[in-house]
């Protein structure tokens, strides 16, 4: 991956400053370095151990204490704001170029060395023009400092083209107790016989070390210019790290909320899920949604992959599973065709999901299913627990001509299946064992008789158990479904919208009643609100259908009637409340007829589902 | 549905049996409002009326409405549990004169 430059202006202003005050902070430390040298220095002056002039001993004795001194006071300007004020590096630079020249006049020799520290110290700080005015100063300081270390400075023999001594007017004087005046005589002497010292000095001394120090310099700058670019980079990487981290939270967030967290738990079906991504996102998923009133789907799927790219397939694939279930009303094999066709469309990523999707019916307890590459649910039927038998189609997105077969199977009264993905059969320990389908089998016959809500947690609990703290590399979804026998349809009778039909109606339903052993007066007030509801709907539904489908069911608390009709969506509920208080002058009689039904009815519910208009009547049976 | 009415010196009373519903009560309401002529009080007998729908009601209160205009009066009589329950619970029982 390229590395992310950082062009905002704010963050390269925070950079440098943040760099200027560590910048600072490694210059104080090299000026203490620099003192404790100076120490060493004028301890091995004092014990004999460095020779030099008596003059120049004098000026060191003078001069190394007060450089001592004043390198040594920045110790305490360390922690204090002055460190990352904007002119503290001048100070602090302006005062070690000070010391490094005071230090070349008197050691011509030994101290060249410290304007390479000058110049490498004042790269540091990132800042173009602080390190060329150092380089500029550098260069004129050294110059400077030169000439007067020849004059002034330890003896260099080098510079004044000498050895052990000079010869002057026939005397001969040992270069320790030469004199500034002898020097400048000495100079001149050798000038006047062809040899320029101050010529020769500036090309064959100063001009090198210049030079070098250059390069230095340069050197210097090119590293720093890296390392801040570098610093940068690092800086730029965190925030993208931070916001990525940040739009990974908000994909999460928006992954878990397509999963159905509210589970149902009712008299026909108890259903209890979970997904634990491996990473932030994750490519499993479960699913469960009504079709109609008697019909459920259940579904679990599996993306290749994981991360982002299998939590955006796994997106797609839960969409368009759940849409065409509820639209197509078709059987199972042929809605995981058609979404294995719609996956299979522009899948250059070559991604694919296993898949098994079940349709149950709450009434029959028929459980419809097909598979797609995926797992075989557990099923708890007849006493027995056992991998439920399923025809292994191909995944989902792999090639688009495939064909499913569905299966199905009857629950009764207490039935149970699991769907799980492979990261429970294939969570591992430490000794990379695998969970495996003989576990899995076991674990769901021990516990099979707990309660979906508690078997899902559980089984979770195992898996943690069994993995020893080891980190699982795949998603881990599960999802539990218990079958309690829901209504019965005892009957289901189509009827043109027409309000003439009304008789067929009421000897449709009064005889199905009387099976069901309801009173006189029932029968009568439940036939007044179905008349109700039977002239409300077909006087819309008749302008845009031919049927209006009314069925009867009932459990042993209730009795349900469901009017269906393909007509365009409209809820009768929503027509204006009666004001059953108004007077004979002030009454409008609109309305009258849906508040009638529900104050027969105990429940009334209105839905669009599967371009139909359905309508649920309840009446709770009494004892 | 059955109709039978009875005309006795400006006293109409119409004796309903059987179903009053969407099918019916537009039958029931040409019959009355025809024979309204001259009526001071109307009177619905509805002791062998075992159903209504709103409907139904609907009737009742556009000739309760009429004959409230004419200064008249209107009497419902005898009606069923089942009747007397869609009754008050759509509040007719609260403005209609009903005799049990």
């Amino acid at each position: 991956m390229a590395p992310i430059r950082s062009h905002h202006p704010q963050i390269d202003e925070e950079i440098l400053r943040k760099n200027e005050v560590d910048a600072n902070k490694a210059l104080i430390r090299g000026s203490l370095v620099t003192a404790g040298v100076l120490v060493i220095l004028l301890i091995g002056y004092a014990t004999g151990l460095f020779k030099a002039s008596p003059k120049v001993l004098l000026y060191n004795y003078i001069s190394f204490p007060i450089i001592i001194a004043v390198l040594c006071s920045t110790f305490f300007y360390r922690n204090t704001k002055y460190v990352a004020h904007p002119g503290f590096k001048y100070f602090l630079l302006s005062q070690y170029l000070l010391v490094i020249f005071i230090l070349n006049i008197l050691l011509p020799k030994h101290a060249i060395l410290g304007w390479a520290i000058c110049v490498a110290v004042a790269c540091h700080y990132f800042h173009p023009k602080v390190a060329m005015a150092t380089f500029i100063s550098v260069a004129v300081l050294l110059f400077l400092a030169l000439y007067m270390g020849m004059l002034y400075g330890e003896w260099d023999a080098n510079l004044l083209n000498a050895n052990d001594y000079i010869v002057l007017e026939g005397q001969q004087i040992p270069i320790n107790e030469v004199t500034f005046e002898q020097r400048v005589q000495w100079l001149a002497y050798l000038r006047a016989n062809g040899n320029n010292r101050y010529l020769i000095a500036f090309l064959y001394y100063y001009l090198p070390r210049l030079l070098t120090i250059g390069i230095v310099a340069y050197v210097s700058f090119a590293i720093a210019t890296r390392a801040s670019q570098l610093l940068k980079d690092e800086i730029g990487i965190a925030k993208q790290n931070e916001k990525m981290q940040g739009e990974l939270e908000v994909a999460r967030a928006i992954q878990a909320s397509v999963l159905p967290t509210a589970f149902p738990n009712n008299d026909k079906e108890r259903v209890y899920a979970l997904m634990d991504p491996a990473k932030e996102v994750g490519g499993d998923f479960y699913d469960y949604f009504y079709i109609d009133d008697t019909h459920i789907a259940f579904v679990i799927a599996d993306v290749s992959g994981k991360g982002v790219p299998a939590a955006l397939f796994m997106m797609k694939t839960e969409t368009l599973v759940k849409s065409l279930a509820t639209s197509l009303r078709a059987d199972t094999a042929t809605i995981l065709e058609r979404s294995n066709v719609a996956l299979c469309e522009n899948n250059d990523a070559s991604m694919f999901v296993t898949c098994w999707l079940g349709i149950l019916d709450t009434v029959t307890g028929e459980l419809r299913y097909a598979n797609a590459g995926h797992n075989s649910p557990i099923i708890y039927s007849g006493g027995k627990v056992s991998f439920l038998k399923c025809a292994h189609g191909m995944v989902l997105g792999g090639f688009d001509a495939a064909k499913y077969k569905e299966e199905s199977i009857r629950l009764n009264q207490g039935d149970k299946f699991i769907l799980y993905t492979d990261g429970v059969t294939e969570a591992h320990n430490i000794k990379d064992e695998l969970f495996g389908n003989e576990r899995l089998i076991a674990f769901a016959q021990t516990h099979i008789n707990d309660s979906a809500d508690q078997f899902v947690p559980n089984l979770r609990e195992e898996l943690n158990r069994f993995s020893e703290g080891k980190e699982q590399f795949d998603d881990i979804t599960m999802l539990m479904v218990e079958f309690h026998q829901g209504a019965k349809i005892m009957s289901s009778r189509s009827f043109k919208p027409d309000t003439r039909e009304l008789n067929n109606l009421f000897s449709y339903s009064s005889s199905l009643l009387e099976i069901l052993n309801f009173s006189k007066r029932d029968i009568i007030m439940i036939n007044t609100a179905l008349e109700e509801v039977f002239v409300n709907v077909s006087k819309y539904a008749n302008k845009s259908t031919s049927a209006v489908e009314i069925s009867l069911s009932n459990d042993q608390d209730n009795i349900h009637f469901v009017f269906r009709d393909a007509g365009k969506p409209y809820n009768p509920l929503e027509a204006p409340e009666t004001k059953i208080t108004a007077t004979s002058d002030e009454r409008d009689v609109a309305g009258l007829g849906i508040y009638i039904a529900k104050s027969i009815m105990d429940e009334v519910h209105y839905e669009y589902v599967g371009n139909h208009n359905v309508l649920t009547l309840i009446k709770y049976k009494k004892y | 549905m059955q109709v039978t009415k009875e005309n006795k010196n400006g006293v109409l009373t119409v004796t309903i049996t059987g179903h009053l519903d969407t099918n019916t009560a537009p039958g029931l309401e040409e019959e009355v409002t025809s024979a309204l002529e001259g009526v001071t009080e109307l009177r619905f007998d509805l002791t062998g009326l075992i159903y209504i729908s709103s409907a139904g009601l609907r009737v009742l209160l556009t000739l309760h409405k009429t004959m409230a205009k004419a200064g008249g009066t209107f009497l419902i009589l005898h009606p069923c549990d089942e009747v007397m329950e869609i009754l008050d619970m759509t509040g007719f029982a609260s403005f209609l004169s009903i005799e049990q």
